[in-house]
């Protein structure tokens, strides 16, 4: 992975741009899930819901 | 005709039969955690947690992230760790679907701010003047939107102010490197939210939707505390002012709680409703305490059938307080209740009645047929609120505007304090000017948000000035010896922890605002950072920088269209005369909840004025809940079809009062009232009528008697320029 990326001539850090990408990712993702009412299955919904997001966010960053 | 037949035009349809009732719980309060709305399993989300213990969970949660930001920043040699020191006093609130709702909205924000910023520096670097100029402009239309805007935009705005601020004055002081500086500040304001974001919902979080439940449990309690008050004859002033501003209290709730749970926002229009349903159940039982003191003060006998019905219905609402029976039990025993009450029809054909006390008996019988009707549809949206599989709703509209000449002034005060500190800067070639500038930007736009600003200021800056000595302590001296991260947080967590405890008792502006000025100095004066330098001449410098903004942001609200009860009683004034003409124009029809909520937000300044319990805030409060009444009231007799020729008339007047208000209009207006309710009676008199008729002329003496009544408790307020 590159550490940094150049957008339009700026260098910036890769990580925040796939930070950006899992953003909506996991709105999506995170909807979806509340809907189907899985979340109900959790002992704690919060952290379950930052996990997630953590793994789109690491999932991201080493496919790449 | 029967009592049942000559029904309160406003009371909603069939209630549904009735069913067997629950055992008796042994608590009085409804307890929402116990009935069938779907939940987690409690333990990690909080249900736990007492409304006691928030601000101190919250002061160590923010005191906890504050030290996270910091252990970041320095490990990752981030250029100012301060910002994101600043960030999580800004963010941080005691409930956490809040923080993830603003930090949505704050680094929209953020980066708007910035990109504006370094066009700003492109454009205008060259030019100092102009720079600021442009910039204090900037800051002023976000601040303008953050007032007008009455959602969590308003946070946006906010920080897109004062981000440009934060990144747009380093970045004119070197535009070599203002893409660097921008780069920095974004990654320090974007730890702390995200920082703040993620320890308020993993730790022991304080669920915005439990507070939403909690919230409406408590107005059930405090609204059948105030309606067994008033069938009892009595009144309870400091429950009616907590009871008025409960409408957008849970509005501002819900519009949080729909980020954090998926059934809240499936609840959202039930949650609605219930909103409407109460603030109708309110209104009712105030225009029936008005209506019992002038029938004592007219020393006239009590209504035949009053008491019977006032304590069956006073035994109903225990019943279903202590959920001994549900709503739809409720509302049957109400319905037996009314049928205690005398008809009015039969005491218009007794010649013995005088037409004034025919019209007082028709008041009163209307009164509490109103509070019984209005009663029993907010336990039946109560119960529908809660149950387990929310039906199809009504949408209902309701309206939260912002007054655009409020929010103005609050723009003009930011460019203001920015132009004026900028101003001594350059003339004076201050070192610390550049913090002071943006400090002041900061300031005024925060406190821009928050009621009674100006005071709480003035006492914010006392409260700094005191404070410096005990800050060069602990920065100069303590810190200084500090070895270690473990003791710099071992130094700085009690001073962060109580300004965080002061931050959260949100009903308290001077102990919110004090905490956050404190921090903002604390924050500022530090530098804190990886290898920090401890310069006490910079810190000096730097604590003037601080008390000047504060300073001049003071003195800025208490000179600049200042927050005083007189402004809101001309913004309240304004507000009203707008939502009633609407009210009064046949073609805009606005529905009663809409009509309703603006007239509340619009009274939320003066309820803010009333701590300070003077008799002029508390005359301009009551005069303000009359004419609340008095639109219910014109909004209802808009609907009646019988009294369409009165209407023209009174429909004419009120145009002209509204938009031309003097006294003689406002009495010509009364006089027309009085007129259409004598002409109604008059109409009851002659017997007539047919049976629909009959209710609508019912109805048209009470309503027009009601806006008599309270265009002359209130109608001064209407005058007001």
């Amino acid at each position: 992975m590159l550490r940094e990326t150049s957008v339009m001539g700026a260098l910036v850090p890769t990580l925040l741009l796939y930070f950006i990408a899992a953003v909506p990712l996991f709105f999506v993702l995170d909807r979806s899930i509340a809907r189907l009412g899985v979340y109900r299955l959790f002992w704690h919904p919060p952290l379950a819901r930052f996990s997630l997001f953590v793994c789109l966010f690491c999932a991201l960053s080493l496919l790449s | 005709m029967s009592a049942l037949e000559i029904a309160n035009p406003r009371a909603p349809g069939p209630w549904p039969a009735a069913h067997s009732t629950r055992p008796a719980s042994a608590s009085p309060v409804a307890a929402p955690a116990t009935t069938n709305l779907p939940r987690t399993r409690p333990s990690a989300s909080g249900s736990f947690v007492r409304s006691d213990w928030v601000p101190w969970i919250f002061a160590a949660k923010t005191t906890l992230s504050a030290l996270l930001t910091q252990l970041i920043a320095f490990t990752f040699n981030l250029d100012q760790p301060k910002w994101a020191l600043l960030t999580v006093f800004i963010v941080a609130q005691p409930a956490s679907g809040r923080v993830l709702a603003k930090s949505v909205h704050r680094i929209i924000g953020t980066f708007t701010g910035v990109a504006v910023a370094l066009l700003f520096v492109a454009l205008f670097a060259q030019e100092r003047v102009l720079f600021l100029v442009t910039l204090a402009a900037w800051i002023g239309i976000c601040t303008f939107a953050s007032q007008y805007a009455k959602s969590f935009a308003a946070y946006g705005f906010v920080l897109s102010g004062y981000s440009a601020a934060i990144v747009g004055i380093p970045g004119a002081l070197d535009p070599g490197n203002a893409f660097y500086v921008a780069t920095a500040r974004v990654t320090e304001i974007s730890l702390g939210i995200i920082v703040t974001a993620a320890v308020s919902h993993l730790i022991l979080p304080v669920s915005v939707a439990g507070m939403l439940r909690q919230e409406v449990a408590a107005a059930r309690s405090w609204l059948t505390d105030y309606a067994l008050a008033v069938l009892r004859g009595g009144d309870d002033q400091s429950l009616r002012a907590k009871l008025l501003g409960e409408v957008v209290r849970i509005e501002d709730l819900r519009a949080s709680a729909i980020f954090e749970e998926h059934e809240m926002r499936g609840r959202r229009d039930l949650l609605r409703r219930l909103g409407a349903a109460f603030a109708e159940a309110f209104g009712s039982c105030q225009l029936l305490m008005r209506q019992l003191v002038a029938y004592r003060q007219a020393d006239a006998a009590s209504v035949a059938g009053e008491s019977e019905a006032a304590t069956q219905a006073s035994l109903a609402i225990r019943s279903w307080r202590s959920e001994q029976i549900t709503a739809a039990g409720l509302g049957e025993r109400l319905l037996r209740a009314q049928a205690s009450l005398p008809l009015v029809q039969v005491l218009c054909r007794d010649a013995s009645v005088t037409d004034g006390e025919l019209l007082r008996t028709s008041m009163i019988v209307a009164r509490l047929r109103e509070v019984f009707a209005s009663f029993a549809a907010y336990g039946e949206a109560y119960e529908r609120f809660f149950s387990s599989t929310p039906s199809g709703e009504q949408r209902t509209r309701f309206a939260v505007v912002g007054d655009w000449r409020g929010a103005a002034w609050a723009g003009l005060r930011a460019v203001l304090a920015l132009l004026l500190v900028a101003i001594f800067w350059i003339a004076a070639d201050w070192p610390s000017g550049p913090t002071a500038v943006i400090l002041s930007a900061v300031v005024t736009a925060r406190l821009a948000t928050m009621n009674r600003a100006g005071e709480a200021a003035i006492g914010g800056t006392i409260a700094v000035v005191l404070g410096t000595v005990p800050a060069f302590l602990i920065i100069e001296v303590l810190l200084s010896q500090a070895n270690g991260f473990e003791m710099f947080a071992l130094v700085l967590a009690p001073v962060l922890f109580l300004c965080a405890f002061l931050m959260a008792h949100e009903k308290s502006p001077l102990a919110v605002i004090f905490g956050f000025l404190f921090a903002l100095y604390f924050a500022s004066a530090g530098g804190f950072a990886d290898r920090t330098v401890y310069d006490a001449v910079g810190f000096v410098n730097t604590s003037f920088a601080v008390i000047l903004a504060i300073a001049v942001g003071a003195i800025l609200f208490a000179v600049v269209a200042p927050d005083t009860l007189d402004a809101a009683r001309r913004r309240f004034a304004r507000v009203a005369r707008r939502a009633l003409a609407k009210a009064t124009n046949p073609a805009s029809g606005i529905p009663l909840a809409e009509f309703e909520t603006t007239m509340v937000a619009a009274l939320d300044p003066l309820r803010s004025h009333l701590a300070t319990k003077d008799a002029n805030a508390v005359a301009a409060w009551e005069a303000g809940v009359a004419l609340l009444d008095a639109g219910r009231e014109l909004i209802a007799v808009a609907r009646g079809s019988s009294t369409a020729i009165a209407r023209q008339g009174l429909s004419r007047e009120l145009a002209a009062l509204l938009s031309r208000p003097d006294a003689k209009r406002l009495a010509r207006v009364r006089a027309q009232c009085r007129g259409a309710a004598a002409e109604a009676v008059a109409g009851l008199r002659s017997g007539t009528l047919g049976a629909s008729a009959t209710r609508a002329a019912i109805r048209a003496t009470v309503a027009f008697a009601t806006l008599d009544d309270e265009l002359g408790r209130a109608g001064n307020a209407l005058l007001v320029r």
